[in-house]
C-alpha cells in the first residue's frame, strides 16, 4: 500500500514537473530602456524571461522571434525607407536558465513588432506579440528645424532683394 | 510708358520682365540644389552629402 503510494507520488511529481517546464508566460525587458535607445547608434540588449504557471523561470526548450520593422507611414519617409516595413529578424534561439537575450541595433525609429513563439519539444503554444516603440535621435530634429530655418531666411533675404528695386522706384514715385 | 532696367550688358528689358526672369532663375537654381542636397542617388554626390542626409531625420538616404 505503502509503495504504491509512493509511486502514485513520484509518477505525480514528475507530471507536476513538465507542468512547470511549459512556458506560461513572456516578459520583454531591454537594456538600456527603450525609451532611451536610440536608432542606429545604441546596441540594445533584448531580453526575454520565460516564466511557468508558477512563475518560475523555465529551464529549457527553444523560442521562435520574428522582428518586423516599422511601417511606413504616409506623410514623412525616415532616413532609411528601404527598411520600413519589412522582416528584420527570423531565428529560433534555446533558453538558457529562463532566459533568450540577444543584442540588437535598431535601424530607424517607429514602432517594431516582435513575435515569440515558444517551439521545439515542450512547446506549450504559447505566442506573444510585443510592440517595441524607438524614438528618433533629438539631435536630428534639431538639425531639420535648423535647415528648415536656414531655407526660410534665405528665401526671405531672396524675397528682399528681388523686390528692392521695385520697392526703391515705387517710393520715388 | 513700361519703365526697362539694365537686365544684361547692352539688354534692357521691362522691369516686371527682368524680376520675373530673375526670381524664375533664382527658383530653378534652389530646386536644382536642394534635389542635389537631399535627392541626388549620382554616387559622388550621394557619398558626399550621406551624412547631411541621415542627419535631418526625414530625409529618405537609402
Amino acid at each position: 500500500m505503502i509503495k504504491a503510494a509512493l509511486f502514485l507520488w513520484v509518477i505525480l511529481s514528475l507530471a507536476a514537473a513538465d507542468v512547470r517546464a511549459e512556458i506560461a508566460d513572456i516578459k520583454l525587458k531591454t537594456v538600456p530602456e527603450l525609451s532611451e535607445a536610440r536608432p542606429s547608434f545604441e546596441l540594445v540588449k533584448i531580453i526575454l524571461d520565460l516564466l511557468d504557471s508558477g512563475s518560475n523561470p523555465v529551464s529549457a526548450g527553444r523560442l521562435r522571434i520574428r522582428l518586423s520593422a516599422p511601417a511606413p507611414s504616409g506623410l514623412f519617409s525616415t532616413d532609411f525607407p528601404r527598411v520600413e516595413g519589412t522582416l528584420l529578424l527570423e531565428m529560433t534561439l534555446p533558453v538558457l536558465q529562463g532566459r533568450v537575450e540577444w543584442d540588437y541595433v535598431f535601424p530607424i525609429r517607429g514602432i517594431y513588432r516582435l513575435e515569440v513563439e515558444s517551439a521545439g519539444e515542450q512547446a506549450s503554444g504559447v505566442k506573444k506579440v510585443f510592440e517595441l516603440t524607438v524614438k528618433e535621435q533629438r539631435y536630428k530634429f534639431l538639425f531639420l528645424a535648423t535647415f528648415l530655418a536656414v531655407l526660410f531666411l534665405f528665401g526671405f533675404i531672396a524675397g528682399r532683394f528681388f523686390t528692392g528695386a521695385r520697392r526703391k522706384s515705387e517710393d520715388r514715385r | 510708358m513700361e519703365k526697362t532696367v539694365g537686365f544684361a550688358r547692352g539688354v534692357a528689358v521691362p522691369e516686371y520682365l527682368s524680376f520675373l526672369i530673375k526670381s524664375w532663375f533664382f527658383l530653378l537654381s534652389s530646386a536644382v540644389i536642394l534635389y542635389l542636397l537631399l535627392a541626388a542617388t549620382y554616387p559622388p554626390i550621394h557619398d558626399t552629402v550621406h551624412h547631411f542626409r541621415h542627419s535631418l531625420a526625414i530625409v529618405p538616404c537609402h
